[in-house]
């Protein structure tokens, strides 16, 4: 399968284009700063695709998926993931609509519904995309993973729909697993699950 | 008699053996302090007089501890020390509320620049992951801090390919490429013990990018545990390449230089603590250490103060010609500066013949780990600040710069000290005693007794079982990349994409009055000191 991989600039990103390569799928980065090109090479991408705006289509037209990892980067400051940029969200999602591709793995924030019942403005903007990705009739999954820690993967997890997970945490190794592993998993499409460090082996997480 | 009674003497025999006792004992001091001949203070004050011994002996301690402050001590100060530890430990180098950095005082400032560069223009390769340990606090209470140990998965700050400094490229049939900016200098086994080797062969196997020189101890099973790339140092002594008899054999170099871990040679014509050949008591000499050595066990070893097989930079040359000819692996050689005429006929030597080094490791004279003799250590050599720049300034007169790679060393244990060497001239920069501190050196300063608290720097068996291997070789990989992470921090800072690129014009000295002027003039300086010799 090839897929185009939007939000590499972190080390989620990073570890989903070597995990592609793992599985013989192939990757097409897509970074906002020319300098990272050869760091994506490096890291096994296909393609690296230096995209200064908002026109995906010549990215999207030979792929089969998008894996979009919605995080902070250094334009929304270290600190404030919730500002993440819903408006690249919607764009990269009308483009991959007009491309007729039809797989889509969000990765999101893990509290973005908490708006239904909090008044937080913020938090409620990322609802958007998740929103959008359900009506336009993609085959999506979105991955909302608990804390994010540095430790290395234990490829073990634990899944659901919405899980009580204010301790929950998770490792950005396992999230990049879970998000290459899902990939043409039919039993995850249309769905929205929630990730965090558990006892499940990955591969067996998101079948019935 | 009731047993009330035997009560009572046993009470009163009691009390006067707590008072008779320490009575007579006191009195036999006083007797032995006022008879003795060799103490002048005991004779006249006995018993008293010792107060003076005592506080003498725990004195460097009590200062240590309680009365230095934080920027004082020597070698390295309470606040250095924890700045390598901290990065050890816990991979971090955050401090809060300002520096404890003596800005009256003179020294070295970078030069920042208006518009740093941004953390994703870095030319930084942080493609592959590493595998650590850091210690995370849970609470820091005043009598226990609890502490956990957590796996990491964590960027290297490696350089990118086309940075690599690569030593030997136009001369050697296998160049050393290296990818990152600092490694561990010369430290020989023996000097230190093997778990203090093992752990730091680990820790820099495991980070990459870095270099581990044997010291002139030869090379040891120790040193390959955690298959780090290896610069083998050669003294005059020719530990580990040499024939019974004493003599360069060109058989064992030829074994040594086909080990695929080995990178790199070093002759060692001075090191900063002794500028003359060492000494190894006949007792060290173990069956091991003669082994590794290729020495005679059991008999004290005197080293020669300079290599039998040259006496001047051409037959010298020809000597490393023969090296890189037989091995094929680059070439070095570690000095010391002093005198700057005698480095210009070896410059002017290198011009002319075409041949040379392909590194020079230029050791300050405030550098040197272990043991060694206070005449030497204290003021023989030029520290490194006004070493480096002098030894680049000549090389690039004399054209030949470029042929040659420049390792720095003398006290460079954190990222700004390397960086200030980057911007005099080096290349590339090597560090004792900042791993000996990551793997446990608490500063005692008795190297030289094999009496090590924390068996670091001794061969001795129960001390050395102090030092965990496994623990500790986490926290010399962390140090690694913490440094080198520190040296892309500043790099930003001045507006430079990599560390690499570090000028003389990146940095400026202050002196105590404010004054600033550039590194230019400690060369002018030395030259015309040297005119005036």
């Amino acid at each position: 399968m090839k897929v185009a991989v939007i939000g590499t600039s972190e080390s989620v990103g990073e570890l989903v284009l070597k995990k592609l390569k793992e599985k013989n799928h192939q990757s097409v980065a897509v970074i906002k700063d020319e300098h990272r090109k050869p760091d994506m090479e490096k890291l096994g991408a296909t393609e690296v695709v230096v995209n200064e705006g908002d026109h995906f289509e010549e990215v999207f037209a030979a792929c089969n998926a998008v894996i979009y990892i919605a995080g902070s980067s250094q334009r929304t400051g270290e600190n404030k993931t919730v500002l993440i940029d819903h408006d690249e969200v919607i764009d990269s999602i009308e483009e991959a609509k007009k491309m007729r591709i039809e797989r889509f793995i969000l990765m999101s924030a893990i509290r973005a519904n908490e708006s239904e019942n909090s008044d937080s403005s913020k938090v409620g903007e990322k609802d958007k995309p998740d929103e959008r990705l359900r009506e336009e009739g993609f085959k999506y999954t979105i991955i909302r993973p608990g804390h994010l820690t540095d430790k290395p993967g234990k490829g073990l997890v634990t899944i659901g729909e919405s899980l009580d997970i204010d301790e929950g945490e998770i490792s950005k190794e396992d999230v990049a697993s879970v998000l290459v592993e899902i990939l043409d998993n039919h039993d995850s499409f249309h769905k929205t699950f929630d990730v965090v460090s558990g006892n499940v082996p990955i591969h067996e997480a998101f079948y019935h | 008699m009731d047993i009330t009674a035997y009560l009572v003497i046993g009470l009163i025999v009691f009390i006067a053996l707590l008072i008779v006792v320490p009575v007579i004992f006191f009195i036999y001091l006083y007797f032995k302090d006022d008879r003795q001949k060799q103490h002048a203070i005991l004779r006249n004050f006995p018993v008293l007089g010792n107060v003076r011994y005592i506080t003498e002996k725990i004195g460097p301690e009590l200062r240590q501890y309680l009365f230095n402050n934080d920027n004082e001590g020597k070698p390295f100060s309470r606040k250095q020390y924890q700045d390598v530890v901290k990065a050890g430990k816990y991979k971090e180098r955050l401090i809060g509320f300002g520096s404890d950095h003596d800005f009256e005082a003179e020294g070295f400032y970078i030069r920042n620049t208006l518009f740093p560069k941004q953390r994703d223009e870095l030319k930084v390769d942080n493609t592959e992951k590493i595998k650590t340990k850091t210690y995370k606090i849970n609470k820091d209470g005043l009598f226990t801090r609890k502490e956990h140990h957590e796996e990491k998965l964590v960027d290297p700050y490696l350089l990118r390919d086309e940075d690599a400094v690569v030593v030997g490229g136009q001369t050697c049939r296998t160049p050393f490429r290296v990818k990152g900016l600092v490694g561990q200098s010369g430290m020989s086994f023996g000097a230190l013990g093997e778990n203090a080797i093992t752990a730091l062969s680990k820790g820099l196997g495991l980070v990459k990018g870095t270099w581990m020189n044997t010291g002139e101890g030869g090379l040891s099973d120790y040193h390959l545990a955690g298959n780090p790339d290896i610069i083998m140092q050669i003294g005059p002594d020719l530990f580990g390449v040499r024939k019974p008899s004493g003599e360069f054999s060109w058989e064992e170099f030829k074994k040594k230089s086909e080990m695929k871990q080995i990178k790199a040679f070093e002759l060692k014509l001075a090191q900063g603590a002794k500028t003359r050949g060492g000494h190894v008591e006949g007792e060290k000499v173990t069956e091991e250490i003669a082994k590794i050595r290729l020495v005679e066990q059991g008999k004290t070893i005197n080293s020669p103060n300079r290599f039998y097989e040259f006496d001047n930079p051409s037959t010298m040359f020809d000597f490393i010609e023969k090296l890189r000819d037989v091995g094929g692996k680059p070439v070095g050689i570690k000095i010391v500066v002093g005198d700057l005429d005698a480095l210009e006929d070896m410059v002017a030597t290198m011009k002319e013949s075409g041949k040379g080094p392909d590194f020079i490791t230029i050791d300050g004279g405030e550098g040197g780990t272990g043991a060694t003799y206070q005449e030497l250590a204290d003021a023989v050599g030029l520290p490194i600040q006004a070493a480096l720049p002098v030894v680049d300034e000549m090389l690039t007169k004399y054209g030949v710069r470029d042929r040659v790679k420049l390792i720095a060393s003398g006290k460079l244990i954190t990222p700004d000290k390397v960086a200030i060497a980057l911007a005099m001239g080096a290349d590339l920069v090597n560090i004792a005693r900042g791993f000996m501190i990551s793997v446990g050196c608490i500063m005692a300063q008795v190297c030289h007794t094999n009496q090590c608290p924390v068996g670091v720097a001794t061969t001795n068996k129960k001390l050395q079982e102090g030092l965990i291997v496994e623990e500790k070789h986490y926290r010399v990989a962390n140090y690694v990349i913490s440094l080198r992470e520190g040296l892309f921090n500043l790099a930003a800072a001045a507006g430079l994409d990599s560390p690499t690129q570090f000028k003389r014009k990146h940095i400026v000295h202050k002196d105590d009055l404010g004054r600033i002027s550039p590194v230019e003039e400690i060369i002018h300086a030395a030259v015309k000191a040297q005119h005036h010799k």
